[in-house]
């Protein structure tokens, strides 16, 4: 089932147009990467996905509804933190969310124990009565995002959620995530940490010059994505190496001594092949080591326009 | 209630009292008093009632305005506006909670000092004076009192109410823009409040003065009050008492000012927001200022042009403020495309729905105005009110078409740069010879001495192709102005079309990989 489909987006500032013709779906319940270089629009899309700005033309929908035709049905629906989000400073971490229950009409019987859970999800339970003037990048982080999931909205959209945190802060973001991402929440993310939308992240879209340049499933992607091979070969000459360039779906990209570097695009059963091929014809492999390509390397490729 | 005890009110009851802040302002307003009491007791009171006035009007209206002015600049400073935005608070209770939230310690301190005010004023029997010759009034005029108080609440009011209203829309005319960049300054709406609490108190609340006065035996150098020049007003046929025209007008613009707070709110919560409250205002506004109008007057043509004055002003300032949004045209002829009407309303420009108001009042000062020669003439009148309009139109155009060419940071160089262009530089550089200088002066003297316009050299004619102009013969100055305005349309119209066409284009290109 689809949480948001966008047909056709167009959006442009007064001067000139920055989303072209953008359509993609998300699914229920996945965690999308939002990425691309700076400039490219993710947070303008982001902007227009959660009815902050109204689009040119095209169309965005969210749980089944227009965002044009019903922006503040979408609201409820949708928490959203922005790439450069506020807080009351003078309020406490338990009026600041007892404000946006408030704000949000979380039913009046409810609030204490929905500002509890919220505390307890995001991490800031132990400092409720805290000012929040007073927190570190990554307790007003975490308090951003308790603050857009106040009222349990089905879809959660973070504008770099991490920038400017440290080490531990991104690690305990990551698995808030993904515990949300467990607990049934779609979730979108923009980010240029590749590194850490790897740890939760489903599936990637990238965004490049206001377009849409690659959307994928990263598991999918896994599988058939191109990994770098280091195959070991004991005094290696030149007709070994004339054998491993005959190889099907190999690539010789370097040798280092006896290492050759390959980047081999075949599937896990091919790649078993590969060793078998190697070995009857009584190539002296002492090393076969695999890399699965990582996020980046698929931002990379994508943006390379290799796949 | 439920209005009032918002969301948004608690949070601001919660950031502005704390117990020390509760304290300070009886504290204060209790040592003044008995310092007032104990300096000279013989015009004790007299300065204590002067005191507490200013002290009010500093609280009410310099310090309210201020925070007025900044509660919305200050939710876009620390970019918490986004999430205001995406709550479910509604419009009325976001103003009227931010409204009364943000002003509600300047009110706590502002109206402890109006209660003492009022008991000084109307309550407390001053001691007779050292030496005076003659008993002081001892009571007090309950009449005087009671609107003297609530004209200086109406001062704090409509000062506030409008620094709302003028931060609101000038957050609207950064609408091209988004976060942090949406900030207008304050200043402007500060300032604008602050002026228009200084017309009521000035106008209206000295009557305190000469109240004050006459009950401590004390001259006052205050001018004549509202209530003396102006005891009874006529509106239309009705003759309305000065207290109740008066107070229905300052309601009526504070309504207007809530009310137009309201409806940006609305628009940035992203509710339908059509133009019909601004046009709701338009034509309350012209029934208000119609009604005050003399038909008898000799006046008469000229406070009709007054009006049709203020329409074109409206018109002219609503065009200038919707420019950093021309993404609504092409909004509006997409859904009129889709046969999507209202929604292709709530994306119609106000400045469209003020032009039948303008000629409205054009035709109704033709059918009034006598059908003669002269300055003051129909045929003179409605040349002068529609070249306004079509200057009006060609500078809103060009505005527009301003905008449409860069994100709106050197916009305003660019505006002013074009007025001083078109008002001053081209004017200059048309009457800068010599000889047409003689003429230009010749007549100008001549007019001003014997009252009459004479022949009218042709040189001072072509004024009209820079400045509306009164002259009978519409192809002197309508013509002019008309051509203008058409030509700056077509600019705009050209500049919107040539950018569809470059983004569509662009959007057809494959992204840069």
């Amino acid at each position: 089932m689809k949480m948001v489909q966008v047909e056709s987006l167009n959006f442009e500032y007064p001067e000139k147009r920055v989303l072209h013709d953008v359509s993609f779906d998300i699914d229920q319940g996945s965690v999308t990467a939002l990425v691309g270089p700076n400039g490219a629009g993710k947070t303008t899309l982001l902007r227009c996905m959660v009815a902050l700005e109204k689009v040119q033309s095209g169309k965005i929908t969210i749980g089944g509804l227009d965002v044009s035709d019903h922006p503040r049905d979408v609201y409820h629906m949708t928490g959203y933190l922005s790439d450069f989000f506020g807080l009351y400073e003078g309020l406490s971490l338990r009026q600041c969310l007892t404000y946006m229950a408030w704000c949000q009409n979380v039913s009046a019987l409810d609030i204490k124990k929905q500002v509890l859970d919220v505390a307890v999800e995001v991490g800031v339970d132990h400092i409720l009565d805290q000012k929040a003037q007073t927190l570190s990048r990554g307790y007003r982080q975490r308090l951003g995002v308790g603050l857009a999931l106040i009222h349990d909205p089905r879809l959660l959209i973070l504008d770099e959620p991490s920038s400017g945190m440290d080490p531990d802060a991104r690690i305990a973001l990551s698995r808030m995530i993904r515990r949300l991402h467990k607990n049934g929440k779609t979730i979108i993310v923009s980010s240029h940490i590749l590194n850490e939308l790897e740890d939760y992240c489903t599936d990637m879209l990238v965004i490049k010059d206001g377009r849409v340049a690659e959307q994928v499933k990263l598991q999918e992607y896994a599988k058939t994505a191109a990994r770098t091979l280091d195959i070991g070969i004991t005094n290696i000459g030149t007709a070994q190496m004339d054998f491993l360039m005959k190889q099907p779906k190999l690539r010789v990209i370097s040798t280092d001594g006896d290492i050759v570097k390959c980047e081999f695009t075949g599937n896990t059963a091919e790649q078993q092949q590969l060793l078998e091929t190697l070995i009857k014809a009584q190539v002296p492999v002492y090393t076969f080591s695999g890399t699965v390509h990582t996020l980046s390397d698929a931002y990379m490729d994508l943006t390379a326009g290799r796949i | 209630m439920k209005y009032i005890l918002t969301p948004e009110f608690h949070r601001n009851i919660w950031l502005k009292f704390s117990a020390f802040r509760l304290a300070v302002a009886p504290v204060f307003l209790l040592l003044l008093t008995v310092t007032a009491i104990n300096l000279t007791r013989e015009v004790s009171s007299y300065i204590l009632v002067y005191s507490l006035v200013s002290i009010y009007i500093v609280v009410t209206v310099l310090w309210g305005c201020f925070e007025a002015s900044s509660a919305v600049q200050e939710e876009l400073r620390t970019n918490t506006w986004d999430f205001q935005r995406m709550s479910s608070i509604t419009p009325a209770q976001l103003v009227i909670g931010k409204f009364l939230g943000c002003t509600s310690y300047v009110w706590y301190f502002g109206l402890l000092t109006l209660a003492i005010f009022v008991y000084i004023f109307g309550f407390y029997t001053p001691p007779l004076a050292v030496g005076a010759a003659i008993p002081l009034t001892q009571t007090a005029n309950m009449h005087d009192l009671f609107f003297a108080s609530l004209y200086l609440l109406f001062a704090g009011l409509i000062g506030q109410s409008l620094s709302f209203l003028v931060s609101l829309i000038a957050m609207t005319a950064f609408a091209g823009r988004t976060g942090k960049h949406r900030q207008p300054r304050p200043g402007n709406a500060f300032i604008a409040g602050v002026i228009a609490s200084y017309m009521v108190f000035s106008n209206i609340a000295v009557e305190v003065s000469r109240d004050l006065s006459e009950k401590f035996g004390l001259s006052h150098s205050f001018s004549v009050s509202v209530f003396e020049r102006h005891p009874v007003y006529r509106w239309f046929h009705w003759d309305i008492s000065a207290e109740v025209f008066i107070t229905a007008s300052l309601s009526f613009f504070l309504f207007w000012f809530l009310f137009g707070s309201y409806r940006i709110a609305r628009s940035e919560l992203m509710y339908g927001t059509t133009p019909i409250g601004w046009a709701g205002f338009m034509g309350t506004l012209l029934i208000y200022c119609l009604g005050l109008t003399d038909p008898m007057a000799a006046a008469y043509p000229g406070q009709l042009l007054g009006i049709f004055s203020l329409m074109t002003f409206l018109t002219y300032a609503v065009m200038v403020f919707e420019a950093a949004d021309t993404r609504k045209y092409a909004r509006f002829v997409g859904y009129v495309q889709q046969g999507r009407l209202m929604k292709a309303f709530e994306n119609t420009h106000k400045w469209i729905v003020s032009v039948p108001f303008m000629l409205i009042v054009y035709f109704f000062t033709l059918s009034r105005v006598p059908d003669q020669a002269g300055f003051l003439g129909s045929m003179a009148t409605g040349g002068l009110m529609l070249s306004m309009m079509m200057f009006a139109l060609r500078d809103g155009f060009i505005v527009h078409a301003v905008f449409r060419t860069g994100d709106g940071r050197n916009a305003a160089f660019k505006i002013v740069s074009y007025y001083v262009l078109v008002y001053l530089l081209l004017p200059t550089l048309h009457f800068s010879t010599a000889s047409i200088k003689v003429q230009v002066w010749y007549w100008l003297i001549n007019m001003m001495r014997s009252g009459v316009a004479g022949t009218v050299p042709d040189i001072v004619k072509t004024a009209a192709y820079y400045f509306p102009t009164p002259f009978d013969d519409y192809t002197l100055n309508v013509l002019p102005a008309s051509l203008e305005a058409i030509v700056a349309g077509g600019i705009l119209f050209a500049l919107i079309r040539w950018q569809n066409l470059r983004n569509n284009r662009s959007s057809l290109e494959k992204p840069a990989v």
